[in-house]
């Protein structure tokens, strides 16, 4: 035995002699893959050997927003929870993102300061009542799904076979089997799992001690990005469950770039959002937040997917809040809005349940619609392929200088006068549909019609944002350039917010006129009010094509005026919509109101 | 594969289907009967998926391709019900084409 793992130490690290650290391939570790283009770049778990051996309580992190000591660490500690706590603190040490936002009805976590709040004191309280340790109450919750209720029924009462056997079992595991401690065995001798000879391995305290340290990593890492928190010892049958503390022991020195068992804690915490109806995460990709609903009104429903090519636009939630309609739409702690309710992104103008029936729609219809090409058309006049790289749809052609509309392809100037003839779709022409073959051929040809403009302004939107996230290396150069103050050219980013979130706004409505039946008596209301808000956010949008600083400046009142602008039409179109839907001015076809979906099976294993 | 000692099963020969992915030990193997026949029991679908439990959840890296087969192999010879599972029809025809990505509710055990 080169190395064993010693209680009395600070250190939660293995001690390591003459050991030269062994490898542990990581290659796969696809978890902590590329970085959302919103993420703050929060430095999640880099779990550094230097601070974590340091045992002394490190000053609380400390942030814009509040911080948190909610862990507590003044009870008597045996020495599997003294891990967890150094665990902790070594993460205290290097996340400063242990903190949370209070927003109104609603709190934003990042994942990590959820875990070391809300699951630890969920584990905390079943510590104290069952007085058992740290590690037998986070696998108890996580065999009980997280009920505490029937947790506390079944602990005593062993009456159900199967609790029985896994309560017991995991008695007995924290008890005899507990004694002994994993450690590191050199040792010559084969691999039970990779079926070689191999020299390292570890010892277990069930004494199976014949799966050499990378078989034993690998099948543990299986499990849990299998989300599979309760994990025995390979061996068949064998009562012995690998706990928080023995992950730690198992990988201390591989290469791994996130701690597992933070990977466990987390894949936890998520299990336990999905689990809890008051809390939801943050659908962006790798965003990790997690938002907590303290206002009972609200229910969501996680069965739900988020739409794949979902933007959650990360504005200010200043403007969201103007949007006076009853989604909930939430911002996360990196500043993500989503709606709670259905975790698609800001869905505003249309209902949560048409919103879903849209996305679920655009998911089977995908294939049909794919051969709308999206980045690329032909000019109308002179058939020059152009590539569309801003968020503007009124293009002109590098060659002919023909001024067109990118989603119809009519003349631009049109789309002064008679406004409304690129949004709409024309019913007329599908009056004359005979058999249901036509009807069909009909239908596709309307829902294209409106993904094709439902797709193009989430294209834009991607266009638009990068405006924004370079906006303020953008102003830096314009003062530099003008020598005019910071202050002046605030307008820009107030500007392209409005214009992004006013063109999700946009996108959302087509998905609307989808499903508002035409002859409804609002309808033709909607469409119009539709064209006008569409101008001007193009309008808006043009002004952004403008890279002169000089111009960029005397612009300024245009800027001013068309955001104005665009604010109150987007406000005028919700109005529209709210108030067509309260009267019946505005009504759906064919589409049951709300429903319980609850189609979704869920894997269910035998004991 | 053949099935000894049962009449249910006794004079046909099964052929099973063994996908070995890149995971493997670590994951189960992808594992379906193939050609017909296709045995009779209340755990084997019409299309040859089969639900049992090591074939999924319960998969250990300790287990082989031989413990494997050895366990389908005593599923059968244990069988005593000549019928296909409760849900065949409505499995089959929606059933992917990779057993491992249906969601078994693993039946009864007890057969
Ligand atoms: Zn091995
Ligand atoms: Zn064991
Ligand atoms: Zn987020
Ligand atoms: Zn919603
Ligand atoms: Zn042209
Ligand atoms: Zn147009």
């Amino acid at each position: 035995m080169a190395a064993s793992y010693n209680d009395d130490d600070d250190s939660i690290y293995l001690q390591e002699s003459d050991e030269e650290p062994f490898e542990y391939d990581d290659d796969d570790d696809d978890d902590d893959a590329g970085e959302s283009e919103f993420l703050r770049h929060d430095s999640v778990g880099d779990c550094d050997p230097g601070s974590a051996a340091n045992p002394t309580p490190s000053p609380a992190a400390t942030g814009p927003s509040k911080s948190l000591s909610a862990y507590p660490a003044n009870n008597p500690i045996d020495p599997i929870d003294f891990q967890v706590d150094i665990l902790i603190k070594a993460n205290q040490d290097t996340d400063s993102s242990l903190n949370y936002i209070d927003h109104t009805g609603y709190k934003s976590f990042t994942l990590n300061s959820f875990i070391y709040t809300v699951l630890f004191n969920a584990i905390d309280d079943i510590k104290s009542i069952l007085n058992i340790p740290f590690n037998q109450a986070l696998l108890l919750l996580v065999y009980f799904n997280w009920n505490t209720d029937s947790l506390l029924d079944n602990y005593y009462n062993l009456d159900i076979i199967k609790n029985r056997s896994f309560i017991l079992n995991l008695r007995l595991n924290f008890t005899s089997l507990h004694n002994n401690k994993i450690s590191l065995l050199k040792d010559s001798k084969f691999c039970s799992i990779c079926c070689n000879y191999q020299s390292k391995f570890y010892f277990l305290p069930c004494n199976h001690n014949y799966f050499c340290i990378n078989c034993l990593r690998k099948y543990i890492k299986n499990k849990i990005l299998d989300n599979l928190f309760i994990i025995n010892c390979p061996e068949l049958n064998c009562p012995y469950l690998f706990k928080l503390s023995d992950l730690n022991n198992l990988f201390l020195i591989s290469k791994a770039k996130k701690p597992i068992t933070l990977l466990y804690l987390q894949k936890i915490a998520k299990s336990y959002i999905q689990l809890k109806k008051d809390y939801s995460y943050c659908p962006a990709p790798d965003c990790n937040s997690v938002i907590q609903n303290i206002n009972p009104n609200l229910t969501h429903d996680h069965s739900l997917f988020s739409f794949s090519s979902a933007l959650l636009s990360s504005i200010d939630s200043k403007t969201i809040q103007n949007l006076n309609i009853d989604l909930p739409i939430f911002t996360c702690y990196n500043n993500h809005n989503y709606c709670f309710n259905c975790r698609l992104e800001s869905h505003f103008p249309c209902p949560c349940y048409i919103s879903k029936l849209w996305v679920n729609k655009c998911k089977d219809d995908s294939e049909t619609a794919n051969w709308i090409n999206v980045n690329t058309k032909e000019c109308p006049k002179c058939i020059s392929s152009i590539e569309k790289n801003g968020g503007c749809n009124h293009m002109t052609c590098y060659k002919c200088f023909h001024q067109f509309c990118w989603i119809c392809l009519g003349p631009w100037a049109s789309h002064g006068s008679s406004y409304y003839q690129c949004n709409r779709y024309n019913e007329d022409d599908s009056k004359g549909a005979r058999d249901k073959k036509e009807i069909s051929k009909k239908l596709l040809k309307k829902y294209i019609h409106f993904f094709d403009r439902f797709q193009t302004h989430e294209i834009s939107i991607k266009q638009d944002f990068k405006i924004f996230k370079t906006m303020e290396k953008t102003i830096n150069n314009l003062q530099i350039k003008t020598g005019n103050s910071y202050i002046d050219f605030d307008f820009l980013k107030d500007s392209i917010q409005i214009l992004i979130q006013a063109r999700n706004v946009l996108k959302w409505s087509y998905c609307l006129s989808y499903y508002l039946t035409p002859e409804s008596n609002g309808f033709l209301i909607y469409e119009q009010n539709q064209s006008v808000f569409m101008n001007s956010i193009e309008d808006l949008s043009k002004l952004f094509e403008i890279k002169e600083y000089k111009q960029i400046l005397k612009r300024k009142s245009n800027f001013i005026e068309n955001t104005r602008f665009v604010s109150d039409r987007q406000k005028k179109l919700i109005e529209v919509v709210q108030d067509g839907l309260k009267t019946n001015f505005l009504s759906f076809k064919d589409i049951n109101t709300p429903s319980g979906d609850s189609s979704n099976t869920k894997t269910k294993t035998k004991a | 594969m053949k099935v000894a000692n049962n009449p249910l099963y006794s004079n046909e020969v099964y052929t099973l289907r063994i996908d070995i992915t890149s995971d493997y030990p670590f994951l189960p193997p992808i594992v379906r009967f193939v050609d017909l026949p296709i045995p009779v029991h209340p755990h084997i679908y019409s299309n040859g998926h089969i639900c049992l439990d090591i074939l999924g959840s319960a998969w250990s890296p300790i287990h082989n391709i031989h413990s494997m087969a050895v366990s389908i192999q005593s599923m059968l010879a244990s069988n005593t019900r000549n019928e296909r599972p409760p849900d065949n029809s409505s499995y089959v025809s929606h059933a992917p084409s990779n057993p491992q990505h249906a969601l078994f509710y693993y039946h009864d055990d007890t057969i």
